[in-house]
Parts: C-alpha cells; sequence; structure tokens
C-alpha cells in the first residue's frame, strides 16, 4: 500500500492506517528509536506512541512525505523517553557523543522558543546543507539527525570510519563559520 | 552541556532526512564484487592446477553482524533443498505492495552458493545485474547490484516454487520485483542469524511471482499476472509493471 492509501485511511478513521503504517514505516522508525535508545524494547513501545501519536494527528494534518512525518514523531519520542532515563550522560551512547560534538557549532543560546530565531537558524541551516556534497549532507544527517553510530554510518555509504569522521568533522567546522556569519553565537 | 541542542535540528528539511535514509549498506556490493573475484580466482585456480587436490571450498567473507553462519562459494550437484520463500496466495496487488525495488536487469554473472547455518546447508545463487531501467527504489540506471535467488541455478534442474528465476542465465534480461536488504533483514535458523545484505543488496519474496525473464524459449513469468498472460515482449511486461507500481 502506498503513503496516499494510507493517508486516506487515517482520514477515514480507519484503524488499519495503523497496520499499514506499522508494515511500511515500522522498521525504519524502530531503526531511529534504536538508535537513540540503544536496545529493542524501548525501541519497540516508542514505535507503538508514535503510531498513536500520528493516528491522534492525523486529519486534521497531512503529512507531504509520511516516512519523514512518521521518522520526526519517532526521534521527538525517542529524545523525550531517553531523557526521562538518562538524568546523567552516559558515556558512549550516540545521542550523548553527539550532543558532544555539536556543542561546539550550534548557538548557545536555545532558539527552539523563539519563533524568529528558529526561522532564521531554519534557513540558515537548509541553506548550508544543500550547499554540501550529497555525501557529506548524508553523513551530517545521519548522525546528528539519525543518531547513528559513526560504525553504522561507514556501513551505510561503504567507508571508512575515519572517512565519516573527517567527514563530520569538515561540516562541524564550516557549519559554525557560516552560523557565526549570520549572527549566531555559537 | 547546551540545551536542547538535538531538537535544534528538528529544523531539517524533511528532503534530506530522506536522502540520507536511502543510502543503507552500500558495503555489501564491494562485499559481493570480493565475492566475484573470489569466484573468478578460484576458477582459475581449478584450470592451473588440474593436478592439485580439491582445495578446501572458498568462504565469503561476512560481517560482524552474522552469527555462526559460514557461506562457500558452490560448484557441486544440486540435491533436494529447503526454500526460505514465502508461497502463500498473493494476488497481483498484493505482489506489488510486497514490492520494495523494481528494476529492468541484464544479469551478468551467477554464483551458487552454499550457506551453512551450523550443520543445516542450504543452496541459493547470488545473480550480478545491471540495472537497465528502475521503476522503484533507490537503484539507477547502469548500478551493478546483487540478487539473492531463492534456488541454485543448474541447467537441466526444475525446482519446485522457483519456477520463474531458475530460468535466470547469465545474459537474461528481466524485470525483477524485489525486496530492499537493509540492517534490519535477517535470516535466522538453528541459533544462527544472517545479515541478507552480507550476501546481495535484494532478494525475493519467492522464486516465481516477482520476477519475468526473457529466455532461449521466450518470455517466463507466473500466471497470476493474468492481465499479461498473452505478453511476448519485456516492454508489455514493463508497462504491466508500471501501471501497477502506481
Amino acid at each position: 500500500m502506498n503513503d496516499t492509501e494510507i493517508l486516506a485511511l487515517f482520514f477515514e478513521r480507519n484503524e488499519n492506517a495503523i497496520t499499514e503504517c506499522e508494515k511500511k514505516h515500522g522498521k525504519y522508525c524502530r531503526a531511529i528509536a534504536r538508535n537513540i535508545l540503544g536496545n529493542e524494547q524501548d525501541a519497540e513501545e516508542c514505535v507503538n506512541d508514535v503510531f498513536l501519536k500520528a493516528w491522534n494527528a492525523i486529519p486534521p494534518h497531512r503529512p507531504e512525505k509520511l516516512s519523514a512525518y512518521l521518522g520526526k514523531i519517532t526521534r521527538n519520542e525517542a529524545i523525550k523517553i531517553y531523557e526521562k532515563q538518562n538524568a546523567k550522560k552516559r558515556k558512549g551512547d550516540n545521542l550523548a557523543l553527539a550532543v558532544e560534538e555539536l556543542s561546539e557549532c550550534l548557538p548557545s543560546e536555545d532558539i527552539t522558543e523563539n519563533s524568529a530565531s528558529r526561522l532564521d537558524f531554519s534557513r540558515t541551516l537548509n541553506d548550508f546543507l544543500a550547499g554540501l556534497p550529497k555525501e557529506a549532507r548524508i553523513i551530517f544527517i545521519k548522525r546528528y539527525w539519525y543518531l547513528s553510530s559513526i560504525k553504522e554510518i561507514a556501513k551505510d555509504i561503504g567507508a571508512s570510519e575515519s572517512k565519516v569522521k573527517m567527514s563530520l568533522s569538515r561540516t562541524r567546522e564550516k557549519l559554525k563559520h557560516v552560523l557565526q556569519k549570520e549572527g549566531f553565537e555559537t | 552541556m547546551k540545551n536542547n541542542i538535538i531538537n535544534m535540528l528538528d529544523v531539517i528539511n524533511e528532503e534530506y532526512i530522506e536522502e540520507a535514509a536511502k543510502v543503507k549498506n552500500k558495503r555489501r556490493k564491494q562485499i559481493i564484487s570480493a565475492c566475484a573475484s573470489i569466484a573468478a580466482c578460484a576458477v582459475l585456480a581449478v584450470g592451473v592446477g588440474a593436478y592439485l587436490r580439491s582445495p578446501p571450498p572458498t568462504e565469503i567473507p561476512l560481517s560482524e553482524y552474522s552469527k555462526d553462519v559460514k557461506i562457500t562459494l558452490y560448484d557441486g550437484e544440486v540435491p533436494h533443498y529447503s526454500s526460505f520463500s514465502d508461497t502463500e496466495y498473493l494476488s497481483p496487488k498484493q505482489i506489488f505492495a510486497h514490492t520494495e525495488s523494481a528494476l529492468k536487469g541484464t544479469v551478468l554473472g551467477i554464483q551458487n552458493i552454499q550457506i551453512d547455518f551450523d550443520g543445516i546447508l542450504m543452496l541459493r545463487a547470488v545473480a550480478t545485474v545491471r540495472v537497465e531501467e528502475a521503476y522503484l527504489g533507490t537503484a539507477e540506471e547502469g548500478d551493478i547490484v546483487t540478487l539473492l535467488l531463492p534456488c541454485p541455478i543448474k541447467e537441466g534442474y526444475w525446482i519446485e516454487d522457483t519456477e520463474v528465476l531458475f530460468q535466470t542465465r547469465v545474459g537474461s534480461v528481466g524485470i525483477f520485483l524485489l525486496k530492499d536488504y537493509g540492517k534490519d533483514d535477517y535470516y535466522r535458523t538453528n541459533g544462527c542469524e544472517l545479515l541478507l545484505s552480507d550476501v546481495a543488496d535484494y532478494g525475493f519474496y519467492d522464486g516465481h511471482r516477482f520476477a519475468f525473464i526473457e529466455t532461449e524459449n521466450g518470455l517466463v513469468f507466473d500466471n497470476v499476472h493474468e492481465k499479461i498472460k498473452d505478453a511476448k515482449t519485456l516492454d508489455e511486461i514493463e508497462e504491466y509493471v508500471i501501471k501497477m507500481l502506481k
């Protein structure tokens, strides 16, 4: 079943929408949750919540890209669960390491609360990503959006771990420079 | 630690999120290339070393994600085997709903392999295919991809439930409806785990309903695809596939 048909089920309030979502996008969502939570059981519970949230949001919301939409909900839910479970930072997990790596290049103020700053940041970041070579962009998104490990990324793109680290380091440097130029304090 | 640092990246465009999701397990192609090189070397070794004793079977390297599985190149007889394809009834609509990638391709090479799940042996084949047209999925025209066939390929053998795919030969052109092998696709038996992407880029749901192949004896495909039962060319099949994928 394609995404348009699945969305139609949501709009008809047909509960098969959840079954079809699970069939088509379950694996994708579980992989995101697993990257963040690090274990299968938590990932499974998280993904069940994701489909429920999607059920409650659609309609009225009609996502343009269903997989990315479900991916976003999964990521947010998994981060919430992670934060509840981890009052203290654990060394070696994907999320903690990604935060550590990004802390030097992203804005120091919390722009998520300020809609004007958020819009500026969104525009700057997406323009920056658009200008990156495709491989560098994919590596960046896999690391900091999907929160995949360096090892997994290396496997996915068919390169060495050192190449992935090098690419991330260069992209972070460039991003820091661009954000500073646009007036964000990093 | 800065607050909400990860949440800031929530603003990333969905097209980039999708773009990154599509790239997975590229290294598997290199593994199969290695397999093809090993196969070529093995053939050469047999030719040159006619007087040597049979060498031990050539083992294909697997990733750390596969556990207690050994895969070797196989050139022996083809006895009875068990299939891990599914043969429940599927309508054409369901067949296309199960399809994750669809492409037309030319078979450049075929290698039989033996998979050893700690004593349980299975024979399969890996076909190397050049993509001529891509209808669904991430493959692009000109890509070289590998397909795990649910049967070994041996002239003169007829194998149940693989009526179409067992007719695959080097040089065949076919349209293939495929399962993508990603990092979560495993075959598990006898306490062993095989990460399927260690073996090939794609696989088949079964051996007869998910392929349309041009052979010396004409076009072969399963008669479940009733609408095209009289089709004589791959162009007619292509038209049907594109329509069904919509």
